[in-house]
């Protein structure tokens, strides 16, 4: 009897100790596009291990297709047009390459489909970077001398012509939210309702934590602080949405004490400095992805205006020194976690 | 009884100034007099006693309905329910030391609870709670010797009527 | 001096080593702490702080060694020329972390049940 009681005291005790466990909640993880990727998945029609394939087969399709300096599409795609200056676009990259040049015009630039002999000189192209010094400021110049415009590229039934020989596409900053938004088709398609595919930090949620229980609640994300430990903010997001940062602690290097990170401004062909981290929340994560290096390059003064160009709402500017800028549709939905750091709230024009 | 009540009452409200790590989480001294209305008369009527208790003291204080009322009333509750459960031991042998042991960890496992649930909403509270129920177990033996003391003393006055502070004239 | 019964010990006894199991599972499991180790920019690891071990992690110079105890990690050895990321000692607490820079990896410790469904970074 004595033993019973303790028992069930202690026992009580332990399972009020438990984090509720939302019981049908499967995690799995693979390596693909040079990062690890999450699933946190709720089985529904599709099973999680269907689902899990599902996706693992689609990022490696999609890491193939993607990498400028690859065998796959992209790749064979650059060497074409570094070797004759123009090229026929294969219709598998039709659509996302249309995509990104007009994102790129949106953004004035800033998010530039064109950078590829930018980034190859930075060694930006290969993880992990092959160690050695930043390029010359001659070399960055040459390159930024023949860096077309972003509207001086252009799909044109089918061929792209580059500026001369040398030109590559990267679409570094662009390809994880394509990729995104195409197995967010694909998922539909398939029937897995709720989950969350985690890509090395940029990620898309479908559904609700809890799936279709009565408890269930919208996915809560926590967004890490780019000059801090931890958690920064939290944001809940609905069915859909992606959440994109682009931060300049991603593929650093450091060389003499100074330190470089592989967001690029097209315009010196420097690493840009004037923002810690951008975060864009949009349901088109091609577009988030996109407009978070642009605006990410655009820094504190020039994002709201980019924002709106590239018509994104919902974005979150950390500066080099920890404050916070937000739009207002990002102040409204937005949670400080462990500091609370100086906020300011930019109207977008 | 209504002495016993009373006295209870300014426990209670005297508990209230002893610093603790969790605000609102207290030791629990006021049990002497559950376990000696336990072991006196009952049960249901130390349950009566801890109640009025816990809504009297309260009252005194102006924490009636606030969350540090809350906790009381759960760390009463909690230990009626611990108590309940012994309660065939009684007859077997089991004094007011061990049932006070086991109700003033009970006291602080159900307030710790109720402040996990409601008050303070963080995990790292776990971490304390070992150490607040492992400091509970002394201090309710402690509680249990004192109600066993007075019970003594109480044996040399008939049951019913009288209260404890004429008992131990 | 009131004297307790055997029962009573009894019931002591049990109070007791219900509470000792308590605290040991409490130390010992720190509620699943996890730690995020990052090679490049890339998780290459999560290591579970509640049991002791050694894990390697390569970078472009090397291998940095880490060490896992008493829900504590720590870089243990580095093959970076300044060691800073072995001075910063052991790490405990939820977003604590510690980077060794030139072999490029980091360590960050994040509580599984934070709170959050998923990090974004």
């Amino acid at each position: 009897m004595v033993r019973l009681a303790a028992t069930v005291l202690v026992a009580g005790l332990l399972s009020a100790c438990q984090p509720d466990e939302e019981a049908e909640r499967q995690q799995a993880h693979f390596h693909a596009m040079g990062t690890r990727i999450d699933l946190t998945l709720i089985e529904g029609p599709l099973s999680t291990e269907s689902a899990t394939r599902l996706i693992e087969s689609h990022f490696e399709v999609h890491e193939q297709r993607w990498d400028g300096w690859g065998g796959g599409e992209l790749g064979r795609l650059n060497q074409r047009l570094a070797n004759d200056g123009q090229a026929n676009v294969p219709a598998s990259l039709r659509d996302g390459i249309e995509q990104a040049l007009l994102l790129g015009q949106q953004s004035e630039g800033l998010f530039h489909p064109g950078i590829g002999a930018l980034v190859e000189t930075w060694s930006f192209h290969r993880q992990p970077r092959k160690a050695g010094p930043p390029p010359s400021e001659e070399s960055l110049h040459g390159l930024l001398e023949s860096l077309p415009p972003v509207s001086a590229l252009q799909l044109d039934s089918g061929l792209l012509r580059g500026p001369g020989q040398g030109f590559r596409l990267d679409l570094g900053g662009f390809a994880k939210g394509l990729s995104l938004d195409r197995l967010h088709e694909n998922l539909d398609a398939a029937g897995l309702e709720h989950g969350i595919i985690n890509a090395g930090g940029d990620l898309l949620a479908l559904g609700r934590a809890g799936g279709d229980s009565v408890d269930a609640r919208a996915w809560r994300i926590g967004i890490l602080d780019p000059r801090g430990d931890g958690v920064l903010a939290g944001v809940t997001v609905t069915d859909g949405e992606c959440v994109m940062t682009s931060g300049d602690y991603e593929r650093t290097f450091e060389h003499d004490g100074e330190a470089y990170h592989h967001i690029l401004d097209p315009r010196t062909g420097h690493p840009a400095d004037a923002s810690a981290s951008v975060t864009v929340i949009s349901t088109e994560c091609a577009r988030a992805d996109a407009a978070a290096t642009a605006l990410f390059v655009a820094g504190p003064g020039a994002w709201p205006e980019l924002a709106a160009q590239m018509e994104v709402d919902t974005v979150m500017l950390v500066t080099p020194d920890g404050q916070v800028e937000l739009s207002p549709a990002m102040e409204a939905r937005i949670e400080f976690d462990q500091r609370q750091p100086d906020v300011t709230v930019k109207a977008l024009p | 009884m209504v002495g016993l009540a009373a006295l209870a009452v300014i426990i209670h409200v005297l508990e209230t100034a002893i610093p603790s790590p969790v605000p609102g989480l207290r030791p629990g001294l006021a049990n002497v007099i559950t376990l000696v209305v336990l072991f006196r008369y009952g049960l249901a009527m130390a349950a009566w006693v801890s109640l009025l208790r816990v809504v009297g003291g309260s009252l005194l204080i102006g924490t009636f309905l606030a969350p540090a009322f809350l906790l009381s009333l759960v760390g009463a509750l909690a230990v009626l329910l611990s108590l309940a459960v012994v309660r065939p031991l009684l007859r077997l042998g089991l004094s007011p030391i061990g049932s006070g042991a086991l109700a003033s960890v009970a006291h602080v496992g159900g307030q710790l609870l109720i402040v996990r649930l409601l008050l303070i909403p963080h995990d790292g509270l776990w971490l304390l709670a070992p150490w607040l129920m492992i400091a509970a177990l002394p201090l309710g033996i402690f509680t249990g010797m004192i109600a066993s003391e007075t019970l003594k003393q109480l044996e040399t006055t008939p049951k019913g009527g009288r209260t404890a502070s004429h008992a131990t004239d | 001096m009131p004297r307790p019964s055997l029962l009573d010990c009894l019931v002591i006894l049990i109070l007791a080593a219900s509470l000792g199991l308590l605290l040991a599972m409490s130390l010992d499991g720190r509620s699943g702490d996890t730690a995020l180790v990052m090679a490049e920019d890339t998780i290459v690891k999560r290591i579970n702080l509640s049991r002791a071990g050694e894990y390697t992690v390569s970078g472009p110079l090397g291998e940095s060694l880490l060490e896992v105890s008493n829900g504590r990690i720590r870089f243990a050895d580095a093959p970076c020329p300044d060691r800073i990321c072995l001075r910063r000692g052991w790490l405990s607490q939820h977003g604590d972390s510690a980077t060794c820079i030139p072999n490029r990896v980091h360590i960050r410790l994040e509580a599984e049940e934070n709170g959050y469904d998923s990090i974004n970074f």
